[in-house]
């Protein structure tokens, strides 16, 4: 297929005017002007309209957290210990969630569906794919790897500290999290010493599996990458301290209310931040969130700046939050334009999450995770008009007998039918 | 932090006396009113109010002129319902008044004395552009939840511009689980409330006494003067067989509503329009969160205006409540008329709770709270470049102005 006659946003800072990208057995084939393309290929003309990457979402409860919500459907939080490294977003998805089709019509195309912040350890989170299917290994993310949730601030410390259990203080934050690592350096050199002793041709019992620390050892081998909910900006100074002790990277701050104090820290520790547009006071870690904040990150040299959602709501929006955030830093005069603001959903993201070498860009040889926008994308007015999913067309605007319903969402008051005459 | 908080509330209080005459020229002024939109017009404002709009206007000789160079120029933001000055941090329990847990208040109960005039939060929502907002109970363990009172964010000591102007009640399952754990006893406490308010103010000198009603007298009190002051009663209700009863109910009683919330409100549209019943609600609000919800949908707001129902727009919290601009472009985007949307987040609201005859509209003898805007006001890229509240102007300042300004540089913020 091949789309011409667009404005590209390329995802890593570039804009392309009235060019052609070709999309060929689910990879962006090409992208530029006059392209070689196969006879009978099917052409669309995008009349000047914008086309992006497909979105990503870095922090997502999508499936963990399924609409219609309650107890019953409550699974993104495994509130019984403040380490559960063990524990995977993934067995708690749900993917007949109705939130996903609407997270779609949106353009969000790639998802980080990560475990909650009340432990230290909240568990594996999963990428996904947002495709409909009957098992969420239908939706996995091809080679994603697994990241590690952790928490630091008010809520580990709330809900264990309400126990009279530890956390229940920043203190006791720090001393849950240095002391698990000491016991999952300990596990790696148990697997290490297995793996010598094999080498050296002994018949040695491997050590017993340990969930909890087979996560923490797969950090250590950065074969797992660490997602870090923290807002304040001394407490993601102190978070990579503790990195730095133990000898792991720290791949992105979640939430980061206070990136924006520490840009320059952040950005030469090459640490994304992926923030909110505008939330802010919902508590007191959340008291100095400021609407340039995605901005200022982004302004440091090296910074990299990502929007996240956290949010059934925001999610079907993500390029609006990202526009706002934009707005937020020209109106302090930094000087930021849509392909730089893109990256804050696509590029970066893919970055953050492992796999920039497959989606996050229309890059030849990239999945072709697509969305044909109705207008600048960064306008309160535009709405994605297709999205494609590694090349498969998954939501059209003009169609709506084709969207994806979940099995949720069959059977549920069609249109006119609940209608009370006046 | 307080010490910088305190500063700029005093600073707020310092701002010199504007000129008794101002006009405003060049604009393009959206005056959500009969003139609808127009180019290169004047508003006039002498002494907070407007005295004056349109291309014709003769510009005293003593009035201050800011000439806008074709900016837009809208009503001040109004939010239909918040939590503004109610709740400083939410997670921060000794800062939020807005609801009740340990005191059984109902009807009774007003919020007006809990507005902190000196909330954070009122810069921040300045610099959005929001100049007024209906505060609100949120209730306790009563089906109703208590009054209401419309605030101004002009940085005044009283922030209360008009205490008390309707009445709130909580239907649909949160309803019942205040009230027993079924929607249909709310329902029944709902007329309960008002059979016996009606049964107190007949017994007039006579005084029954209190174990004659089932509600606490103070709120039969209050809610028998509600009854009679033509105020009306705002409603949470999400499904759409709640809102048909709540119609029922309040016809029957004579009580004019207000629909708060109104997800599924779309599937009764035309009872709504019939019943001249408005209804507040959040563009964004399509999810099917909990079973009262299932009938969410993007275009509410479009479906209930073609229907003849009154939008305006509200936010639950008080800390995004300049998200409504953004709601309001939603909903353009979604199929509103753009006057309708911009209506829903001015003068809608400013109606829909009694005060339409002052403030809301861009027309003479209006109340002059004004917005001068970047670009076009629904627009995220946009931003409020100049606010006015009762013809004096806001300086546009706030603790997250003044963090953005030290972190600019952030390794020299503190050298």
């Amino acid at each position: 297929m091949l789309i011409r006659n667009a404005i590209v946003l390329t995802g890593d800072g570039e804009r392309l005017d009235g060019v052609e990208i070709l999309l060929l057995d689910g990879r962006v084939a090409a992208v530029g002007e006059g392209l070689e393309r196969p006879e009978d290929i099917r052409v669309i003309d995008a009349e000047g309209r914008w086309v992006t990457p497909g979105l990503i979402d870095v922090h997502s409860h999508l499936g963990n957290y399924a609409a219609p919500g309650g107890d019953a459907l409550a699974d993104g939080n495994e509130l019984t210990a403040p380490n559960t490294a063990g524990v995977w977003a993934e067995h708690g998805v749900w993917p007949q969630d109705p939130q996903f089709p609407l997270a779609l019509i949106g353009g969000v195309t790639t998802l980080h569906v990560l475990p909650g912040s009340g432990n230290l350890f909240g568990g594996r989170g999963v990428t996904l794919k947002n495709v409909p299917g009957r098992q969420v290994q239908d939706m996995k993310f091809p080679g994603a790897p697994h990241s590690l949730k952790m928490a630091c601030g008010e809520n580990p410390k709330r809900v264990y500290g309400s126990r009279n259990q530890m956390p229940g203080s920043r203190m006791g934050n720090l001393f849950g999290q240095r002391s698990a690592w000491i016991q999952a350096q300990a596990y790696q050199r148990r697997l290490d010493s297995h793996e010598q002793a094999l080498a050296d041709g002994e018949d040695a019992d491997p050590p017993e599996r340990d969930l909890v620390l087979e996560t923490l050892a797969g950090v250590l081998r950065g074969e797992i990458l660490v997602h870090n909910h923290c807002y304040r900006a001394d407490e993601m100074g102190l978070m990579l301290d503790v990195a730095e002790e133990f000898g792991y990277r720290i791949t992105a701050f979640h939430h980061a209310t206070e990136a924006y104090k520490i840009a320059d820290v952040l950005a030469s520790a090459e640490v994304c931040a992926a923030v909110w547009a505008d939330w802010w006071g919902f508590k007191m870690e959340a008291l100095d969130a400021i609407e340039a904040n995605a901005a200022l990150v982004h302004a440091a040299e090296g910074g990299c700046a990502i929007i996240h959602s956290d949010s059934p709501r925001d999610i079907q929006r993500l390029n609006q939050e990202a526009a706002k955030a934009m707005a937020a830093g020209r109106r302090m005069g930094l000087a930021i334009d849509e392909a730089d603001a893109i990256r804050w959903l696509t590029g970066n993201a893919a970055k953050a999450l492992g796999i920039a070498e497959e989606t996050g860009l229309l890059r030849p040889g990239l999945a072709a995770d697509v969305v044909l926008w109705s207008g600048n994308p960064f306008s309160v007015y535009s709405r994605p008009e297709k999205v494609w999913i590694d090349g498969v067309l998954r939501h059209d605007r003009s169609d709506t007998d084709s969207r994806w319903r979940t099995d949720f969402d069959l059977g549920l008051t069609p249109a006119g039918q609940w209608e009370v005459a006046p | 932090m307080s010490r910088v908080w305190m500063a700029a509330a005093l600073l707020l209080f310092m701002v010199p006396v504007q000129a008794d005459v101002l006009a405003i020229t060049n604009a393009r002024v959206h005056t959500v009113d009969a003139l609808g939109t127009l180019d290169g017009a004047t508003v006039l404002i002498r002494n907070g109010r407007i005295q004056a709009v349109g291309k014709q206007v003769r510009v005293p000789a003593d009035a201050q002129r800011i000439d806008v160079d074709g900016a837009h120029l809208t009503p001040g933001l109004f939010v239909g319902l918040s939590t503004l000055g109610l709740v400083e941090i939410n997670a921060v329990a000794d800062t939020n008044d807005h609801r009740l847990s340990d005191f059984d208040g109902g009807a009774g109960f007003s919020i007006r004395r809990a507005v902190n005039p000196h909330s954070m939060l009122f810069g921040v929502a300045r610099t959005a552009g929001v100049t007024r907002s209906m505060v609100a109970p949120a209730g306790g363990e009563q089906v109703f939840a208590g009054s209401g009172s419309l605030i101004r964010l002009d940085g005044s000591p009283n922030p209360v511009s008009h205490a008390d102007v309707a009445q709130f009640a909580v239907l649909g399952s949160q309803g019942g689980q205040r009230t027993g754990g079924s929607r249909a006893a709310a329902m029944q406490q709902l007329e309960r409330g008002f059979e016996e308010a009606r049964r107190y103010g007949e017994s007039g000198d006579r005084g029954l006494r209190a174990s004659d009603f089932s509600f606490p007298v103070w709120d039969l009190a209050a809610l028998h003067a509600f009854m009679e002051s033509g105020q009306p009663l705002a409603v949470h209700a999400d499904r759409a067989s709640d809102i048909v009863h709540a119609l029922d109910i309040l016809s029957a009683w004579n009580i004019p509503m207000v629909l708060v919330g109104g997800a599924e409100a779309w599937k009764v549209a035309g009872p709504l329009a019939t019943a001249n019943v408005p209804v507040l609600l959040d563009p964004l609000g399509n999810l099917p969160q909990g079973f009262d919800r299932l009938g969410a949908r993007a275009d509410n707001a479009t479906l209930l205006h073609a229907a003849g129902v009154r939008v305006g727009i509200m936010e639950s919290s008080g800390h995004n409540v300049g998200r409504i601009r953004q709601y309001a472009g939603n909903a353009v985007a979604e199929g509103m008329p753009y006057e309708a949307a911009l209506a829903a987040i001015t003068r809608t609201p400013a109606e829909i709770w009694g005060v339409g005859d002052s403030v809301g509209r861009i027309a003479p003898g209006m109340i002059a709270d004004l917005v001068l805007w970047s670009g076009d006001p629904l627009e995220l890229a946009t931003w409020a470049e100049r606010v006015w509240i009762e013809g004096r102007e806001m300086p546009l300042d706030s603790r997250q102005m003044q963090l953005r300004d030290r972190y600019r540089d952030p390794a020299s913020a503190y050298q």
